[in-house]
């Protein structure tokens, strides 16, 4: 009996980690980009930001590889939470993103989740 | 009806020449090694931003992969013999590089390249430039002027990270560039006459030798002095300082020298740079030194700098750049190939940079002296002065709109004069660039006319 019970709860949480750690993603090549459908609620906002912001001069596949893979395309760079830090402070600098600091911390956060759950 | 007419014609006429010797130093052969846009190294190209500055200063190197590359490999143990199992281990155990990951690595399509460290992709580019010029009172009739001004090859990138190389060949030139009349008579001919192909640079830069900060680059090259090389600008003349001659001296700071140059990239935001130019049949060395010094934004390395996202500063988006430099040398007429009439000259110069959002401001002071610029026999020294100044605002990412000053004395006074200088530069794609530019030459000697010269210059590159 204790060890059907043991089963139960080790396929519980295999199940339940399963669903938590499924960043999602939609479409392929350069239309690839993120299902927002899973995120949480408060970060729903910072998705509104990011769809529209991180693809003025990149594609949004760039972003995803870099979250799903945890290295950066272009540089071969992990990409991990000082990474998304970095990539934050230049676009906020870079003069054409026409980013603000508060928008580029509203992506920050959300990558940095994003990176938590592609981790699980 | 006539003024309709003239008015057409100098708008359309503006298609300018290139001041040829200012052809882009952009090139996309990087764009094709790492798969990247141009706008991540310019802002409309060719003129540089602080990723550009900082992949030039370190010789055509992604810096952030460099510290990869720099992390020690776990040691493995050669002698397999053939065996599949084990070089597939010493494949995953090669530190991995962004050259690796685009196929040139251990880990890529082809080993043997990266082993020969031999580019994957033929790094060549080119250049265009057509130009269009309008000057109601050009010496030469030619009031309105069409020209294919240059077309050039450019090769660039790096051997394993170790070495970074650099090659320039105008394939194509014609006439000459002068600001003052815009473009020269060429040719007669339906066609007109090339210049002449020409090497314009071809260096080889050692990179950390010996694990040093510093590099050795050798060849044909502009001597590092200003901030700036000539190429890094958006308008289609060049900055005043960088261009101006004395006399019948062909030197400008920014000509291409035969030379060996040392500089380093020190604590970051400090860059050095000294060298010696000897060209052939030169018997005295000539010698240079620039030093600048950065404030604010990311370092030389291309590292960015620690920002507080949940508080503003003023440094968040400023950062400020400063240099000093000076070269001396020494040339003379050429005679049955042998040198007579001595010129020996220096030059000073100071420059600034300010970047703040979509603003740069850039201002630049350049100090001579010419022994004798005439090679005469009659020796007559010349003192010269130039100052350029150019705010410059990035209205969108492929909108640049910009106003320049500047102001140039020798003591011949012949040429003193103020010039002012607003362009707009529009790149439709970001290989294409077209730019408006009228330009007003205020001459402080009543008796010389001012010139007043609209110019549109189109490039593209590929």
């Amino acid at each position: 009996m204790k060890v059907v019970f043991f089963v139960w709860v080790l396929l519980l949480t295999m199940m339940a980690t399963q669903g938590h750690a499924a960043l999602k993603t939609l479409g392929k090549g350069d239309r690839l980009t993120f299902d927002p459908s899973g995120f949480p609620a408060q970060f729903r906002p910072n998705w509104e930001i990011m769809k529209v912001k991180c693809i003025k001069c990149h594609t949004m596949e760039r972003t995803v590889v870099s979250i799903t893979t945890g290295v950066a395309p272009i540089s071969g760079q992990p990409f991990d939470r000082s990474a998304t830090r970095a990539y934050g402070v230049k676009m906020m600098r870079k003069p054409d993103s026409n980013m603000n600091k508060q928008e580029v911390k509203a992506c920050v956060d959300l990558m940095n989740w994003m990176l938590t759950e592609a981790s699980k | 009806m006539r003024n309709m007419r003239k008015l057409l014609l100098a708008a359309t006429a503006m298609l300018v020449f290139w001041s040829y010797a200012g052809t882009a130093h952009a090139i996309p052969a990087f764009s094709r090694q790492h798969k990247v846009e141009c706008t991540t190294c310019h802002t409309i190209y060719p003129e540089l931003n602080e990723y550009g500055e900082a992949f030039l200063k370190n010789s055509y190197v992604y810096t952030h992969t460099k510290m990869q590359v720099e992390k020690p490999a776990p040691p493995v143990i050669l002698g397999g013999g053939g065996d599949p199992a084990l070089l597939e281990k010493l494949k995953t155990q090669t530190p991995e590089s962004a050259a690796s990951k685009e196929g040139g690595g251990p880990g890529g399509k082809n080993e043997g390249l990266w082993l020969a460290a031999i580019p994957e992709q033929l790094p060549l580019s080119a250049t265009a430039t057509l130009n269009a010029s309008y000057n109601k009172d050009a010496p030469n009739n030619g009031e309105f002027d069409f020209s294919t001004r240059a077309f050039v090859l450019q090769a660039g990138g790096n051997f394993r990270e170790k070495f970074g190389f650099f090659a320039k060949y105008t394939l194509y030139s014609e006439g000459v560039y002068n600001p003052s009349s815009g473009n020269t008579l060429a040719s007669n001919a339906n066609v007109p006459k090339n210049n002449g192909a020409e090497l314009n640079e071809l260096f080889l830069t050692w990179r950390h030798p010996l694990d040093t900060p510093l590099n050795i680059k050798i060849g044909r090259f502009r001597p590092k002095l200003s901030l700036w090389k000539s190429s890094n600008k958006i308008s289609v003349s060049s900055f005043a300082t960088q261009a101006y001659t004395v006399g019948n001296s062909p030197f400008t700071i920014d000509s291409p020298q035969d030379g060996l140059e040392l500089n380093a990239v020190v604590a970051k935001r400090l860059f050095m740079a000294a060298g010696v130019v000897d060209r052939n049949g030169q018997k005295n060395k000539e010698g240079y030194g620039h030093l600048s010094f950065k404030i604010g934004g990311a370092d030389f390395l291309g590292n960015e700098p620690m920002i507080d996202l949940d508080s503003d500063s003023i440094w968040d988006y400023l950062s400020i750049m400063v240099a000093a430099y000076g070269y001396s040398g020494r040339n003379a007429n050429i005679v049955g190939g042998v040198g007579e009439n001595f010129n020996d000259y220096y030059r000073l110069g100071v420059d600034l940079e300010m970047l703040y959002q979509k603003f740069r401001l850039r201002a630049s002071g350049v100090k001579g002296r010419d022994s004798n610029p005439f090679f005469s026999s009659a020796r007559s020294y010349i003192n010269s002065l130039a100052v350029s100044t150019e705010a410059e605002y990035m209205f969108d990412t492929n909108v640049i709109a910009a106003m320049r000053y500047e102001y140039l004395f020798d003591q011949t006074y012949v040429s003193e004069r103020h010039v002012y200088a607003p362009y707009l530069a529009y790149s439709p794609l970001q290989n294409i660039r077209l730019v408006l530019e009228y330009r007003y030459e205020d001459y402080v000697t009543p008796t010389i006319a001012d010139n007043k010269v609209a110019n549109v210059g189109l490039s593209f590159s590929f």
